[in-house]
């Protein structure tokens, strides 16, 4: 079932704005597009909008998390990279309670190209320290942990695509911030995941079945803290171990799960994602998933060439 | 009580002249000076003839309105109590409560001076000029608040222009807020008290260091406690250099969009940024323009002593529905 991230996280804000009473939202202009516009209407008096001012607007959910509020800062992934500064040194630097959503992540903003793509944000978020980052994969499951992170003391990164969610999840329940989810449970090698493309990846763990492999499929929402007893795990049973994420190869979650398996069961990892490049703008998103060679058959055949490298 | 008040200083106005006026104002600000140092001063900056500020000024001595004193083998002069009362009536409409504080001020200037030479002496002189140049600023802060009965402790200051942190320090230790073992540990590694703020010590609600900051995490405060119906001030100290960076003038919109008028931006002019001259470096003037033209309501003043900017704050008191600025010129 298709869903969108943009509609899950506006429908989960309107219920959190009903039992979070001190819950405000920090808006740069962008309200239609990321779906605040929801809590805009519902809570008028605790919606704040910025005009197109990403860095004043870190400051602003800084300063609302010191006078006891609880912000969550949504703008488009790629434009809150502009106040990665302020983020860094004010909300992580003092572990304020800033919940920070970044729509229109990875490729999912097709149509505005490379200006938009944010291919870059898990590097630069799981990077700091004291920053919770959390990447859902689907409708369910974004609802889901956007509760448990207004729960978290802290600042906590939720990195959404635009729409493209297909549903994986079927209860809140089934996902817990921290914890990685083995959605398919298989001996040969793991795929592990997060975001859209961890549809991708069942979709690339049932063409392998059809071939005669078994794969474990892993959804590793959150990036950070990483489930490292899952991953360490997966990669003792089931090696190789292949991420593939909507992300630079470069700094994202196979990066992280690169450094946890070399240090603790060093064994193959392979990073499947958009190799070191910028994006590129396309008609539909499936065009550009073709384009960078990232539909399910393409990357089963790059699992396929690199388990023959071996 | 408004006729009466008009009726006085029209008097006093007519047995006292507009020099002998200017004597006094800035005698009451200038901390400890000579007589010839101070009027050679008035004479520069309001081209006034030597002869003719003597003349007032022994015109001053004779009715008791200035007076001298010793203090390190020097002969200073300082306005005198009937002095304060004979402005205050023609100046600050009776309000004596600025007046009576400057000489405390002064004093307490001059030790925190002191005492902030002593912490920056362990590190040859860190950010010294920096430092100097705000700590007025910050004494007057608190000084205004212990006038207003605020709670001291309850301050809302951000120091956006996080280098001068040191300056906190040695003010903090003048109200008696943090002692002198505190700051023994003073830029170690570890230490609470870094050279650039860091959340947690007394009166540090957010770490700064990286300028251009401060305005935005302000309004944000400031924003929140309307939300919560808490009514203080959320006081920024700004350096001029630090109006370089664009964020700042995002926050300047934002404030007046939201006319947090509980807002009060001191912007510490003093000329200089790291590299040079600020106008040197990168405009900022017309500073009170620029600052008016993002709707906000500016006080410009001569900053010479902490009692400058006391008496500003003063005024921005009365200030309502709009963020206030003011721009403390050192030159």
């Amino acid at each position: 079932m298709e869903t969108s991230f943009r509609e899950a996280f506006g429908e989960a804000l309107l219920e959190a704005g009903e039992s979070t009473r001190n819950l405000v939202v920090i808006d740069t202009d962008v309200l239609n597009s990321t779906k605040t516009i929801y809590f805009a209407r519902r809570f008028p008096e605790r919606f704040i909008q910025m005009g197109i001012s990403e860095q004043d607007a870190a400051g602003m959910a800084a300063g609302l998390a010191i006078s006891g509020k609880i912000p969550v800062l949504a703008t488009f992934s790629m434009f809150l990279l502009r106040s990665w500064e302020q983020i860094r040194n004010t909300i992580a630097r003092d572990n304020l309670s800033v919940k920070i959503v970044g729509t229109h992540s990875g490729l999912s903003d097709y149509l505005d190209g490379a200006s938009h793509q944010c291919l870059e944000d898990i590097a630069l978020m799981r990077v700091l320290p004291n920053m919770t980052v959390i990447s859902p994969a689907d409708d369910i499951s974004t609802r889901s942990l956007f509760h448990q992170a207004l729960e978290l003391r802290g600042p906590v990164y939720i990195r959404l695509g635009r729409d493209n969610a297909r549903r994986i999840y079927r209860d809140y329940e089934d996902v817990t911030i921290g914890k990685a989810n083995i959605l398919v449970d298989g001996d040969d090698m793991s795929i592990i995941s997060c975001g859209a493309f961890v549809s991708i990846s069942l979709n690339v763990a049932n063409i392998l079945r059809e071939k005669g492999f078994r794969p474990r499929v892993i959804d590793s929402h959150t990036i950070k803290p990483l489930d490292t007893e899952t991953i360490i795990k997966a990669a003792r049973e089931a090696s190789p171990v292949f991420v593939i994420e909507e992300h630079n190869i470069f700094g994202g979650l196979g990066s992280a799960v690169a450094e946890i398996i070399t240090e603790r069961t060093p064994t193959h990892v392979f990073r499947i994602g958009v190799p070191d490049v910028f994006g590129t703008g396309g008609r539909s998103y499936e065009e550009l998933l073709r384009y960078f060679r990232l539909t399910p058959p393409e990357i089963v055949k790059k699992i396929e060439g690199m388990i023959n490298g071996l | 009580m408004e006729e009466e008040r008009r009726f006085l200083r029209d008097i006093l106005l007519k047995s006292i002249n507009e020099k002998q006026i200017i004597i006094l104002k800035t005698l009451l600000t200038a901390g400890n000076t000579t007589l010839s140092r101070l009027l050679n001063s008035i004479s520069k900056v309001h081209e006034i003839p030597l002869s003719t500020l003597k003349f007032n000024a022994s015109t001053l001595t004779k009715y008791n309105l200035i007076e001298f004193y010793r203090l390190n083998g020097k002969r200073y002069v300082r306005v005198s109590p009937l002095g304060k009362k004979v402005l205050s009536w023609i100046e600050y409409d009776g309000d004596e409560a600025y007046l009576q504080h400057t000489d405390d001020l002064n004093q307490a200037s001059m030790e925190v001076k002191n005492e902030l030479r002593s912490i920056l002496s362990k590190l040859g002189g860190f950010h010294l000029h920096s430092s100097m140049t705000c700590i007025d600023i910050i004494l007057a802060i608190l000084y205004h608040r212990k006038l207003t009965n605020r709670k001291l402790e309850k301050t809302n200051l951000i120091l956006s222009k996080g280098h001068a942190t040191p300056a906190l320090y040695a003010v903090l230790k003048g109200f008696g807020l943090i002692k002198s073992r505190d700051i023994d540990s003073f830029s170690q590694p570890g230490s609470a008290f870094q050279t650039h703020a860091v959340k947690g010590n007394p009166l540090i609600k957010v770490s700064t260091g990286s300028l251009g900051q401060g305005l935005s995490i302000a309004n944000g405060i400031a924003l929140g406690m309307k939300m919560n119906g808490e009514e203080d001030y959320v006081y920024v100290v700004v350096g001029d250099g630090e109006t370089d960076e664009g964020q700042i003038w995002e926050a300047a919109a934002t404030a007046s969009t939201y006319g947090l008028d509980n807002i009060i931006l001191i912007i510490d002019r003093n000329g200089t940024q790291l590299s040079g001259e600020t106008e040197k470096i990168k405009r900022k003037e017309p500073l009170g323009l620029r600052w008016r033209s993002f709707g906000w309501e500016v006080l410009e003043i001569r900053l010479r002593s902490a009692a400058d900017v006391l008496y500003a704050l003063i005024k921005a008191d009365k200030v309502k529905n709009w963020p206030k600025v003011i721009i403390a010129r050192h030159i």
